[in-house]
């Protein structure tokens, strides 16, 4: 899934707001993919999120002549998907859970974890760690480092500042970070022991 | 996994932002930033196909083609079946009269013969599917689950055959609306209920919950032994027993959970459950300890994380072990 540049988005955004539709395909083929992979965070069901994201694309094509060229394009898509898509959580979730427990994976088996190498177990714990992440932040990251948007362009979806999107993404790093230290500490005592 | 990271989107490109951290300390966040570009969670079922990617633009192009009408409500179907897909109905009589010319081409054109075979609609393991039929009626079906109906349903007769489990939203009609399963039938003429009719089950069981109105349940050869079930209700009834269960009172939410990929197992024997989940998440789960298949067990997920936490949990309480397979997971004692 190659993304394609900032630049050649910015084109196709300026020949949507001039009704190009080949412009708009283009964008439609490129951005669809992520957009569905975005999506599918919030909601499982792969029905619900196709027609989120294909609204969003409708949403854009009936706007574009109100769109203001130097906001991005992209962000205004991930905007509708996000909005949408907590909505559609907000209002399809109101049990709580029963009987058992959900339990996250929070110590998958020990036996496969030593024989995985020293960074794959990192990575493996990251997703782990990146979950549990407080929402915001976890949001904030995901869209900064998987989906490749700029301050400024999370900032528009998340509708905050892009001050709070830079506090957000600093203190998921910073998190991270101390997980990891803590983690390789914790295999150091290990060993002596 | 690769060492490449996804998208051109390393330390590099980013330089402005690492500044912020003090030197001594930059380089250990640029590691995790480096690092967590590996660690993108999976999203199951979300690597498009190229010809996936264009059915979505060619639905989209059309809406957008449909200009100044009301957003119809849209409609998801198995990619493997989306030329079944159901023009909306429209009692209006110019649409009438287009589906009676569309047929009369289809007749042409393909023959008789085609519209004898029924027409079928798939969830795929692993997905929902949603399908509006052409008198308007919905159906969600769940995963792994199959309807067929006739090239002349809603002309001639509303039959439907169900092998799973769907949940119907049925529009009014002239005809009742009968689903089939298990050699049971369910009949109705406007109302919302779920019918679960596995025959890979052993008890071949068929049961129905009503979200809304009422039906008729009986079994397909004694349709005298006919029970109503209501608003809120569950009947059952299995190949071997005389009569359907009495109707009982039962939480509806909980047991349409399936509809947002929620999990509900009562009283569900250990083999069930084990096929919901193969189902579900499309993964083939082994039991080795048969003597273990029948032992019943009631859970429910609000929000299933993944099928492993589920076999975890239903191992922790059974006492049982598992471990992962090429395909899936085996579950043993």
């Amino acid at each position: 899934m190659d993304k394609p540049s900032t630049k050649q988005i910015r084109m196709w955004g300026e020949k949507i707001t001039a009704s190009d539709r080949k412009a708009f395909n283009s964008l439609f083929r490129s951005l669809y993919p992520r957009l569905i992979h975005f999506a599918s965070k919030y909601n499982r069901n792969k029905a619900v999120a196709r027609d989120i994201v294909q609204d969003a694309f409708i949403a854009l094509w009936e706007k574009r002549k109100q769109l203001d060229p130097d906001r991005s394009i992209q962000a205004y898509l991930y905007r509708i998907v996000r909005n949408k898509s907590l909505n559609h959580i907000r209002n399809h979730s109101n049990e709580t859970v029963g009987l058992l427990e959900d339990i996250p994976l929070e110590a998958a088996d020990e036996d496969r974890r030593k024989q995985q190498n020293e960074k794959e177990q990192l990575v493996n714990l990251l997703k782990i760690w990146i979950e549990k992440l407080p929402k915001r932040q976890r949001e904030a990251f995901e869209l900064s480092r998987f989906e490749g948007l700029d301050h400024d362009e999370i900032a528009e979806v998340m509708d905050v500042s892009s001050s709070t999107v830079n506090n957000h993404i600093v203190a998921a790093l910073k998190k991270l970070r101390d997980r990891c230290d803590e983690y390789k500490t914790k295999q150091v005592n290990d060993k002596k022991l | 996994m690769s060492d490449t990271s996804e998208n051109n989107n390393d330390t590099s490109d980013r330089r402005d932002f690492f500044l912020q951290f003090s030197p001594d300390r930059r380089d250990r966040i640029k590691e995790i930033w480096d690092l967590a570009g590996q660690a993108e969670p999976q999203s199951p079922g979300t690597d498009l196909t190229g010809d996936e990617v264009e059915e979505a633009l060619s639905e989209v192009q059309q809406r957008i083609g449909e200009s100044r009408q009301p957003p119809s409500p849209s409609v998801s179907t198995d990619k493997n079946h989306s030329t079944n897909r159901e023009p909306s109905s429209s009692s209006s009589a110019s649409s009438q009269w287009r589906l009676w010319l569309a047929a009369a081409v289809v007749l042409l054109v393909f023959g008789a013969g085609l519209l004898l075979t029924p027409k079928t609609v798939t969830a795929p393991r692993g997905e929902i599917a949603s399908v509006t039929l052409p008198d308007g009626s919905t159906v969600e079906l769940n995963s792994g689950s199959q309807i067929s109906y006739s090239h002349f349903f809603s002309y001639t007769n509303r039959t439907i055959d169900l092998e799973g489990e769907a949940f119907f939203s049925v529009s009014e009609g002239e005809d009742p609306f009968i689903v089939r399963g298990n050699k049971a039938i369910v009949r109705v003429t406007g109302t919302e209920f779920n019918v679960r009719s596995w025959s890979e089950e052993l008890l071949q069981e068929t049961e129905v919950t009503v979200a809304e109105g009422t039906v008729d349940f009986y079994p397909a050869e004694l349709p005298e032994q006919s029970v109503t079930v209501g608003q809120g209700e569950l009947s059952r009834w299995a190949v071997k027993m005389e009569q359907p269960t009495a109707p009982e009172t039962v939480s509806i939410d909980k047991m349409l959970g399936w509809r947002q990929q929620k999990l509900m197992f009562n009283e569900k024997p250990l083999l069930v459950i084990f096929q919901e989940l193969e189902r579900r998440f499309d993964v083939n789960i082994q039991l080795y300890d048969t003597t273990m298949a029948s032992e019943t067990l009631t859970a429910f997920y609000a929000r299933p994380e993944n099928v492993e936490s589920v076999i975890k949990d239903i191992c922790r309480v059974k006492g049982l072990r598992y471990a992962e397979t090429a395909n899936g997971y085996s579950v043993y004692k």
